[in-house]
């Protein structure tokens, strides 16, 4: 391709833009808005993926006593059990100043009883196992209740599953709406130059050659949709992360990583091939020359 | 340089527009199309220069089957056909030279051909003055010279020309028409579709007369009508 002919393309698709300005403006803003869900969508599995990793890093049996069992003996007996790597005891005290550091508050229980239960941490040599250490720890004497991130880590996939099966549907719906918008947009160009594009096809113009601005056109309009819903999102979630951390610390959010190069890819590509896509559609009954 | 062969072309709508068309136009040759509106020349040029497909039939142009070529070659065999309308087809918002200049530039061609070749061209149907001029403010036969120079400026083989003279004064239409015989002396195949009896009877050219899909006379030296 000739610099002479890429500067022609370039002129061209300014020309459109400029000449069907609001329209342009209405797709922009279309476009910034599905890739703001799109990119909401994918900061949300992200963060669930996140907790999900935290939480199968952690495979351990926590094992609630009973008021008054003894801890010394439970926990010999299950460091007999097959399977079980080491026991640890967390007394009630210990379980306070834990949950005080992830609650960033100070003196917890002064004013109240402790109502935390004894606690021993089992780690796991396999995770295998888990299935059949829960009841055998369930049945000695003194366990009030096993808990364990297993169940945790499914909830969490399963819930992530579910993220991706409704997120992808809204995405594949607004996506359509999108591609809609864009056609109408571009075609509004064409229209305003079907005569050219005839007597460019009569000459021997190349498909190509006339489709080039066209699909100019539309990545530009898709490109400033995903600039823009680049920079919203991550002043978005920068101030979203900001006021979860201040009121809701335990949650482990991702932190402003949640935005990454990842997402900025996705979304300039998405907004990009919608664009040309969209460009091609409205243009593709004209070539029929 | 063209052979129709038995060609029939039905439109969507189920209309006849050509029906067991044959014919064969040398290298070098003028030909007058004649006949009433509908009779089916405007679809023989069109399927002449492939912006139709036929139903039924073999058409050959230089030495390309029309109906076996992809469509990347239905460019590249555009680029040796020259088309003039009745409605000239000239881009408003261009100035002359822009319009013809137009031609090459969408099939690439370098800024010093475009600058040797227009102002050639634009000089041999008289309008080489009027380059910077909008062709609103152009007569209609100004405006159909334009037209003819941007469909010649590629130096085609062949110029197809369906109805130029339709909208012109029969003075005008002379004018054009000699334009056509010079193109045709410094050797491009000319057909032209028209309705003009006095031009072709004091032409006496190659008159192929067509009426219903039809060609019911093609003579030599011939006339409008019998």
């Amino acid at each position: 391709m000739k610099v002479k002919t890429i500067w022609y393309f370039t002129k061209e698709a300014s020309s459109g833009l400029s000449r069907n300005g609001l329209m342009s403006l209405a797709a922009v803003t279309t476009i910034t808005l599905s890739l703001i869900i799109l990119g909401c969508f994918y900061i949300i599995v992200s963060n669930f993926t996140h907790f999900a990793d935290m939480a199968k890093g952690v495979l351990e049996l926590r094992v609630y006593l009973e008021e008054g069992a003894d801890p010394a003996r439970l926990q010999s007996e299950m460091n007999d059990l097959d399977g079980v790597k080491s026991v640890q005891f967390v007394s009630k005290e210990e379980g306070a100043m834990w949950l005080e550091k992830q609650l960033g508050v100070k003196n917890l229980f002064v004013t109240a009883d402790n109502p935390l239960p004894n606690m021993l941490d089992i780690k796991l040599k396999d995770d295998a196992k888990i299935k059949t250490l829960v009841p055998q720890v369930n049945s000695l004497e003194g366990v009030d209740e096993v808990v364990y991130g297993k169940t945790f880590v499914e909830a969490m996939l399963m819930v992530v599953q579910i993220i991706w099966v409704f997120g992808l549907s809204l995405v594949v719906i607004i996506g359509l709406v999108v591609l809609y918008i864009i056609t109408n947009t571009i075609r509004l160009t064409v229209l305003a130059r079907w005569r050219e594009i005839e007597i460019m096809k009569l000459v021997g113009a190349t498909d190509w050659f006339i489709r080039w601005p066209f699909m100019l056109e539309g990545i530009i309009l898709g490109a400033g949709g995903a600039l823009v819903s680049i920079l919203l999102l991550s002043k978005g979630y920068h101030i979203l992360f900001a006021y979860i951390k201040r009121f809701a610390p335990f949650i482990p959010l991702l932190g402003e990583g949640a935005v990454n190069y990842g997402l900025l890819w996705i979304l300039a590509v998405v907004g990009m091939a919608f664009g040309a896509i969209g460009s091609m559609m409205s243009i593709k009954k004209f070539l029929r020359v | 340089m063209i052979q129709f062969h038995e060609v029939s072309k039905v439109y969507g709508n189920g209309t006849v527009a050509l029906n067991g068309v044959d014919l064969h136009i040398e290298k070098g040759e003028f030909v007058f199309l004649v006949g009433p509106s509908g009779a089916g020349k405007t679809t023989l040029i069109k399927l002449a220069i492939r912006r139709e497909l036929p139903s039924q039939g073999l058409i050959m142009v230089g030495r390309k089957n029309l109906s076996q070529m992809k469509m990347h070659e239905v460019s590249i065999f555009r680029r040796n056909i020259g088309v003039i309308f009745q409605d000239y087809k000239l881009l408003p918002n261009k100035t002359v030279f822009e319009n013809v200049a137009f031609a090459l530039e969408v099939i690439e061609a370098s800024r010093k051909d475009i600058l040797k070749q227009v102002p050639a061209v634009l000089e041999l149907v008289g309008l080489k003055d009027k380059a910077k001029v909008f062709p609103s403010q152009l007569s209609g036969g100004e405006q159909q010279r334009v037209s003819l120079a941007r469909a010649i400026v590629n130096r085609p083989l062949l110029l197809l020309a369906d109805e130029p003279t339709g909208n012109l004064d029969p003075e005008t239409s002379w004018g054009i028409t000699d334009l056509l015989l010079e193109i045709n002396k410094r050797g491009t195949t000319v057909v032209m579709a028209t309705h003009n009896k006095s031009i072709v009877d004091r032409m006496r050219r190659r008159v192929v007369a067509m009426e219903n899909g039809q060609i019911v006379r093609d003579e030599q030296k011939g006339v409008y009508d019998t």
